[in-house]
């Protein structure tokens, strides 16, 4: 779901890089210090879960857990994702520099989201809470992979077909993140709820 | 007699001229060559986890234009693709997967001489060439992630204790 050096136009690299600084400044203003072990760990963690790469059929995709991100840090997903993408592109050359803020976007843009859209359920019943972090989970990898395409698309590719490729290369991993994201939130509730802020 | 010696004189010389004109419609037989493989450049795309980049996009640019493409086509399902150069100098060859991964891939064609292959921009999750030797120049992947955790560590670190001094 990176998208690599010298695919996307310059207008499109341009503005994904100011709205990536834009949104990284406003998530690091929102990161209070009680939560930056946290972050740093989940940036860890979101560093090395792209290198776990799955073979499905002809195409090979990596795990992302920008949802589970977003919904334990909602905006400081932001800066903790740029972090995690920029060491991926110096270290691995996944994605690349100038790609940094349009990739940033991609990923961090669904975890913010989502962060609004499936916490308030977090406080639900048990049933209703699993589900949720099971469709965080999915629908974080599927929106990222819709900006990925709209991206994509900005710089001339088709969007059909496009996004069909990339939302058909991730429906697994949707439903990996969904169990992952889903078991994460379990094991938090029980061992340290504090973590989900659910207050 | 005379009108038979016109009409065969008008029926070859109806012949005559459709052999001269264009032939919009006429079908050309068809055959085939086996070639040398020798004299042919085969590349191979792959992620960095070594997993071949099947049926990606392929554009191959010769040294002479830089824009449009000398031939177009996909990798087969091990990720390769394989072309013959009809001139020396460096030729590029990128492929595409279609979903936000690019490589590149460089060329050296001497006179007579099929040179040396090198990747050039590789991009994405998908870094190593396999068959090439440039992971000689990158770290090796466990000690690359170790830094990457470190430095993340770090990062943090030093931006709580920003944060912790300003409170």
């Amino acid at each position: 779901m990176h998208i690599s050096e010298g695919i996307l136009s310059a207008p499109v690299l341009t503005g994904g890089a100011i709205f990536a600084v834009a949104a990284t400044a406003a998530g690091l203003r929102k990161l209070s210090p009680e939560k930056i072990p946290q972050a740093g760990l989940l940036s860890a963690a979101f560093f090395v879960a792209s290198l776990v790469h799955v073979p499905i059929g002809p195409v090979s995709v990596h795990m992302v857990l920008n949802g589970i991100v977003g919904l334990l840090l909602g905006w400081a997903a932001v800066p903790v994702i740029a972090v995690a993408l920029l060491l991926q592109a110096v270290l691995f050359q996944f994605g690349g520099i100038t790609s940094l803020g349009v990739n940033t976007i991609i990923m961090a843009a669904p975890a913010v989201l989502c962060h609004y859209i499936f916490k308030p359920f977090l406080s639900k019943n048990h049933t209703i809470v699993m589900a949720a972090a099971f469709a965080c989970g999915a629908a974080a990898v599927f929106l990222s992979a819709l900006i990925a395409a709209a991206a994509l698309v900005l710089t001339g590719e088709a969007f059909r077909e496009v996004s069909a490729a990339l939302v058909g290369a991730h429906f697994f991993v949707m439903i990996i993140e969904g169990i992952i994201t889903m078991f994460c939130v379990a094991f938090l509730k029980k061992v340290q709820p504090s973590m989900l802020n659910l207050g | 007699m005379k009108s038979m010696i016109w009409s065969v004189f008008l029926i070859f010389s109806l012949l005559f001229l459709l052999a001269l004109g264009p032939h919009p419609a006429a079908a050309h037989g068809t055959g085939h060559r086996i070639l040398n493989p020798e004299s042919a450049i085969a590349v191979e795309f792959v992620y960095s986890d070594n997993e071949p980049i099947r049926y990606a996009e392929v554009l191959v640019f010769s040294p002479e234009n830089d824009e449009i493409e000398y031939q177009n086509g996909r990798t087969d399902m091990n990720g390769r693709f394989v072309f013959y150069p009809n001139a020396p100098g460096q030729w590029r060859i990128q492929a595409n997967d279609g979903t936000g991964h690019l490589v590149k891939a460089v060329v050296d064609i001497e006179k007579g001489n099929h040179g040396d292959t090198r990747l050039d921009g590789i991009a994405d999750d998908h870094s190593e060439a396999h068959g090439h030797d440039h992971s000689h120049d990158r770290l090796p992947r466990l000690w690359a992630i170790i830094l990457g955790i470190s430095l993340i560590a770090n990062m943090f670190l030093a931006f709580y204790l920003s944060k912790a001094r300003k409170k």
